[in-house]
């Protein structure tokens, strides 16, 4: 049992590493520098107005959005001769300091920019973000304006761009400027552009360099070399960049499978208890995630920070929730079947039947909603290339399952006896193994990693009564093409499955793609019939 | 030791007449409703009506296509999950000739059927145009179910895949079909398949006599299924069928090619149950791909199970009865009959592993011991 | 039997097992002494096999009583019977082949407590050095008479004090015969132990045998000490 609590423990670590990554934020301390040059812009004369503006655009403060909008809107007040009052909504607040106070609406004056003045803020405003210091809302201003191809930004961009020192964002303003300057720039500008552009590998880029040596332009022969081999480099990286996201698709397909069969792998290989309640297993673990989840809400309420760990608790408890239902189903009715594989077949199909419809009335036929925690939330990104946060957790915990299954199966005595169990139930019996608990435990075990697939489902999935019968033909078929009986089979089986599916279906679309791979399941048993792995010990069949 | 070998054979010559009994009363019943229909006035207590008759119309074609079933599980010891496709696939060829028949009296009025107006056709697609003729559609009923059958048959059977493998794969084939014709562009109607039927042989499919001689026919199909299997088991093919069953390897090993057995009994039992689709599909009036999902697939092995599983009368019961049952408790107790459903299962696979046949027939031979005098068991322990 | 009847390990009395709808045993009565060897003898198919199985509890009882030590052992399980006591070594030898040697015997020490473990496997691996030297190949790989050697020390490992053995000999070479035999003798001399071998190998039966039952037809037709074993019993009973 101990390697089970070392995968417990590992998951939770893991989970909480996640949690704490996107926890810190930049809190910005120009905010009184900032208002202090908006009181002095608002004070100030026409010639002291244009420096002042300058020293401005250095800042990429909110606040300056802010005024300028309530500046024009003539929501700015003088209130006597220094004090700059800002009304948003029914409230002032002093500029100065940021803080709200009480004003007599008589003594003030509203006050409001010049025609020539609102032309410049309004530019000034468009650029405010390129000094955010937000670095995400800077690339993202950057990007925006270069795609513009905005000859009046081009300046600025490119001023700013000397000035950035964070790697990403150098990037991001250089990428804007060479784009702006495809449309902008003298040829030999245009040249340099895009051959940076190229090396730089920019998708948003590919257009543009089409756009501009395109027919219209008259473009010399060197520049359309220049991008021939620019579109090229781009191209590739493309490609490379969607095999690496066919591949993670698959992963994180083939993940899911392996999550959904492993349990069945042991139930059905192992055991040779053909569950078909196992769906229901799964339901299980939908469920509890989402009991967890409301328990969470109206004990701590869905803004508190403890309710985004409501995950951590809903884990453990689906598996232990599903474990406990396989117990009892093992011991009320499946040992008394294990003689009949058949026939456990149509038991179980009577109690999934019996679990779907009890889920159906306790939680309702409709779908129910199992919110994402913010760290799982999110996307993880690595160059071009992004994944979902839930997706990695996923594909990070099937490997603890993988690897926490495999070594209960080798070190321990439990493990020993369920293979010894698998692989002759009646001499494992006459040597003393206690084989009522073995199968028990055993199935419980089946019963709980299907419940822990249905707690992560619930994250990229449906909760519903009949989430289960999604997985139950792929769980099946998982298990047949990795060779019952064989974990390792299961999880290589899962994966090839995965990544073929994932690798079909850009094709043939999602629909013809299963097909396509239901068919060459089908197939493949014709050269293999007895999996990857076939079980050489003890025939299922007979 | 007298007694149980006496039981045995007791139990066979049991289960014998009580199957010749309770088949009298059936054909009875079978002639009975449809004159009910006929001689009686609305009013009269003895009125069948219409509905009711095409209720057990669709009952008997469910009891045909277990007999299917019965023929490759019970007799052959091949369990298939996909028996609904093949029904399913019946169904469609001969919703084929029936939406052909609706003609014009469609929604959009056009010569093609509604939902191929909807999606844009043109002109009718080659593969529909023989289904004009109705000799075709039954022909397509039987020959596309034995073709797959033939196909995947041979496939599976050649590399040797068997028990619960085959199981596995024939449900995945059937999945794999409902994906197939849940598809808008497969030409079969996508998500809602066929219906608003309105013309059978020329005649208008909604009025009682039609009725009367769909469940006519289903009633005589079933006959001669359940005499065609009944005969298959005394020929030789039957017994090499139940040796399969028992052993494989013996009747291997005896010089026979099991697979080509298996493969004409999985053909002949698609084709059946293909029969059974087509004569479904004008009494339940409609046909789409839910007909093979896996679901359906289990619900006919539980009739099986239900009824009896290798006994000759055991799959007609079972049909008959879960459906009812399944009818009665929909409307009893809408919200929990799939529990109830369920737990029978349970029930039978655990308390009667020989279905409501075989239970009967134990029933029988423990109240004849009772009666008969004891002396026959008392040597036993001698 | 000559010798005194009063500790008896196990008795069988009027047993009738069924396999389906017929009949194996029909009567079967066995008493085996608190020490020593009894041969089970027979032609094929009269039910040897199946004694061995009853008594370890694989097939049940239809009628009649089976008594281990005194205590009946009508509805136990396999698994209770080992801990009570009796080791089975089945015809075939049916070792786990997907384990390795060591985890077949592992598998019989985990159950049967960790008391003198390391000196019991010393002692098997005395008696069977071969186990000892292939400790880590899996079962599936041994050869007949070496997954028979590890058969008999997995058996004994469970600390039994009945020992069913059924045909050791069969199918497996000269040499590795009679190291078996060395270790039936071996446990005769060292420890009280019952040992019931269900042989078609005559001499290996003499030479290891105190006493011997015939079975016909699922049940014992003689009985006695090995030594009044004689060619009219043997060419009547057991020749083919």
């Amino acid at each position: 049992m101990n390697s089970k609590r070392r995968e417990t423990y590992l998951v939770l670590i893991y989970c909480f590493v996640m949690a704490l990554l996107p926890a810190s934020h930049g809190q910005s301390t120009e905010d009184s520098q900032a208002r202090a040059l908006l009181v002095e812009l608002v004070l100030g004369d026409d010639d002291s107005r244009a420096s002042t503006l300058e020293e401005l655009a250095n800042h990429g403060d909110p606040i300056i959005a802010t005024f300028v909008a309530g500046w024009r809107g003539g929501q700015v007040l003088r209130d006597g001769d220094d004090t700059v009052l800002l009304k948003i909504g029914e409230q002032y607040t002093d500029l100065l300091t940021g803080v709200a106070t009480q004003a007599n609406p008589e003594n003030l004056k509203v006050n409001r920019p010049s025609r020539k003045l609102r032309k410049t803020l309004k530019r000034m405003v468009d650029l405010i973000d390129l000094s955010s210091p937000d670095l995400g809302k800077r690339i993202q201003s950057a990007q925006k304006l270069g795609l513009s191809q905005n000859p009046e930004y081009l300046p600025d961009l490119k001023a700013r761009a000397a000035l950035q020192t964070d790697a990403k964002v150098k990037r991001a303003f250089n990428e804007a400027v060479w784009i702006s300057e495809l449309s902008n720039g003298t040829e030999a500008e245009k040249l340099e552009a895009i051959k940076a552009l190229g090396s730089l590998k920019s998708f948003p880029a590919r257009d543009f360099i089409e756009r501009c040596v395109s027919a219209e332009t008259e473009p010399t022969a060197e520049l359309k070399q220049a991008s021939q081999q620019a579109l090229q480099k781009i191209d590739s990286h493309r490609a490379l960049i969607d095999v690496i996201g066919t591949l993670f698709r698959g992963l994180s397909l083939g993940s899911v499978l392996l999550l959904v069969a492993y349990g069945l792998a042991i139930t059905f290989g192992q055991m040779g208890v053909i569950n078909m309640a196992h769906g229901e297993f799964i339901a299980v673990g939908g469920y509890t995630a989402y009991m967890v989840q409301n328990w969470f809400g109206s004990t701590y309420g869905e803004g508190s920070p403890l309710y985004g760990y409501y995950f951590l608790v809903a884990i453990p408890l689906a598996f232990l929730a599903a474990a406990v239902v396989g117990a009892a189903l093992e011991r009320g009715l499946i040992r008394f079947l294990y003689t009949r594989p058949l026939e456990s077949l149509l038991a179980t199909w009577g109690i999934s039947m019996i679990l779907q419809q009890s889920f159906r009335l306790y939680f309702g036929a409709a779908n129910v909603s199992v919110s994402s925690p913010p760290w799982l939330a999110g996307s993880l990104s690595v160059g071009d290339f992004s994944m979902s946060n839930s997706r990695v957790a996923l594909i990070v915990c099937v490997l603890f399952v993988v690897i926490g299954t495999r070594l209960l199966l080798t070190k321990t005595h439990w493990g020993l006896h369920v293979r010894a169990t698998m692989q002759n139930r009646q001499m494992a019996s006459c040597l003393g193994v206690p084989s009522g608990r073995v199968n028990m435990i055993t199935f419980a075990f089946g019963s709980g990693l299907a419940g822990l697939a249905g707690a992560f489902l619930s994250q990229i999935g449906n909760v519903g009564p009949s989430m289960g019968q999604t997985y139950i033909v792929d769980s099946f078929m998982v298990v047949v093409v990795g060779g019952v009986g064989n974990l390792l089979g299961a999880a290589i089986s899962s994966m090839g499955i995965g990544m073929v599916d994932q690798g079909l279906q850009p094709i043939l679309g999602p629909v013809m793609g299963k097909i396509t791979v239901l068919l060459m399941i089908i197939l493949f048993l014709q050269v293999k019939p007895g999996g990857l792995f076939p079980a050489r010990s003890r025939s299922l069949d007979d | 030791m007298g007694h149980y070998l006496t039981s045995a054979t007791q139990l066979l010559r049991l289960r014998e007449k009580c199957d010749l009994g309770i088949m009298a009363l059936i054909v009875a019943v079978m002639i009975a409703m449809p004159l009910g229909n006929a001689w009686f006035p609305s009013e009269s207590t003895l009125h069948v009506s219409g509905f009711t008759l095409g209720v057990w119309g669709k009952y008997l074609c469910y009891a045909v296509l277990a007999i299917s079933l019965n023929l490759l599980w019970g007799y052959t010891g091949l369990l298939c999950l996909g028996q609904c496709l093949f029904f399913a696939l019946g169904g469609y060829a001969f919703g084929m000739y029936l939406m052909l028949m609706i003609g014009e009296l469609g929604s959009y009025g056009s010569k093609l059927p509604d939902f191929m107006v909807f999606l844009g056709y043109e002109e009718l697609p080659i593969h529909w145009r023989p289904f004009y003729s109705p000799i075709v559609a039954i022909a397509a009923a039987m020959l596309v179910p034995g073709l797959v059958a033939l196909i995947f048959g041979t496939l599976a059977f050649r590399s040797r895949i068997k028990g619960v493998y085959f199981a596995i794969l024939t449900q995945a084939l059937t999945y794999a079909a409902a994906l197939l014709f849940f598809r808008n562009d497969f030409t079969f109607g996508g998500n809602n398949g066929f219906t608003d039927f309105r013309f059978i042989f020329g005649a208008d499919i909604r009025t009682d006599a039609t009725a009367r001689w769909l469940f006519a026919a289903s009633a005589l199909l079933l006959l001669m299924v359940y005499w065609l299997v009944a005969w298959i088991l005394e020929t030789k093919l039957g017994k090499i069928q139940r040796a399969i069953r028992d052993s494989e390897n013996r009747v291997r090993f005896s010089g026979y090619s099991t697979t080509h057995f298996k493969v004409f009994i999985f053909v002949l039992s698609a084709m059946i149950a293909g029969l059974a689709g087509a004569l479904y599909v004008p009494q339940a009036g409609i046909i789409n791909p839910s007909e093979m999902w896996p679901a359906k697939g289990l619900d006919i092995v539980v009739w099986v199970a239900v009824g009896g599983r290798g006994t000759k009368f055991g799959p007609v019961i079972g049909a008959i009865v879960v459906n009812l049952l399944k009818s009665w408790t929909t409307r009893a107790y809408p919200e929990s009959w799939l529990i109830i459903l369920g737990a029978l299962f349970v029930v039978v696979v655990l308390f009667l592993p020989n279905g409501l046949v075989g239970w009967w027939a134990q029933m029988k031979s423990k109240w004849n011991q009772r009666a008969s005098s004891t002396p026959q068991t008392d040597a036993a322990t001698a | 039997m000559s010798e005194p009847q009063d500790q008896a390990k196990l008795e069988m009395e009027g047993v009738l097992v069924s396999y389906d709808e017929s009949l194996i045993l029909r009567g079967m009565n066995l008493v085996v002494p608190s020490k020593g060897v009894v041969a089970l003898l027979g032609r094929n198919g009269v039910g040897k096999t199946t004694v061995l199985k009853t008594i370890m509890g694989v097939v049940n009882v239809l009628e009649g009583d089976l008594r281990f030590d005194g205590t009946s052992l009508q509805k136990s399980l396999p698994e209770k019977r080992s801990r009570m006591g009796i080791g089975y070594v089945p015809q075939g030898r049916e070792i786990f082949p997907g384990l390795t040697v060591w985890e077949n015997l592992k598998v019989s020490l985990s159950v049967h407590g960790k008391r003198q473990a390391k000196e019991r496997l010393e002692e098997v691996y005395e008696l069977f050095p071969v186990l000892s030297e292939m400790k880590h190949r899996k079962g599936g790989v041994l050869s007949g008479g070496q997954q028979q050697q590890l058969a008999i020390g997995r058996a004994l490992l469970t600390n039994p004090s009945l020992l069913l053995l059924d045909e050791p000999t069969e199918g497996i070479q000269p040499s590795i015969i009679d190291q078996i035999e060395d270790a039936i003798q071996y446990l005769k001399k060292t420890y009280a132990m019952s040992i019931v071998l269900v042989e078609q190998f005559l001499d290996f039966a003499k030479a290891t045998a105190d006493s011997f039952a015939i079975m016909e037809r699922g049940a014992v037709v003689e009985k006695g000490a090995i030594t009044d074993l004689n060619d009219a019993i043997t060419s009547q009973y057991l020749s083919v």
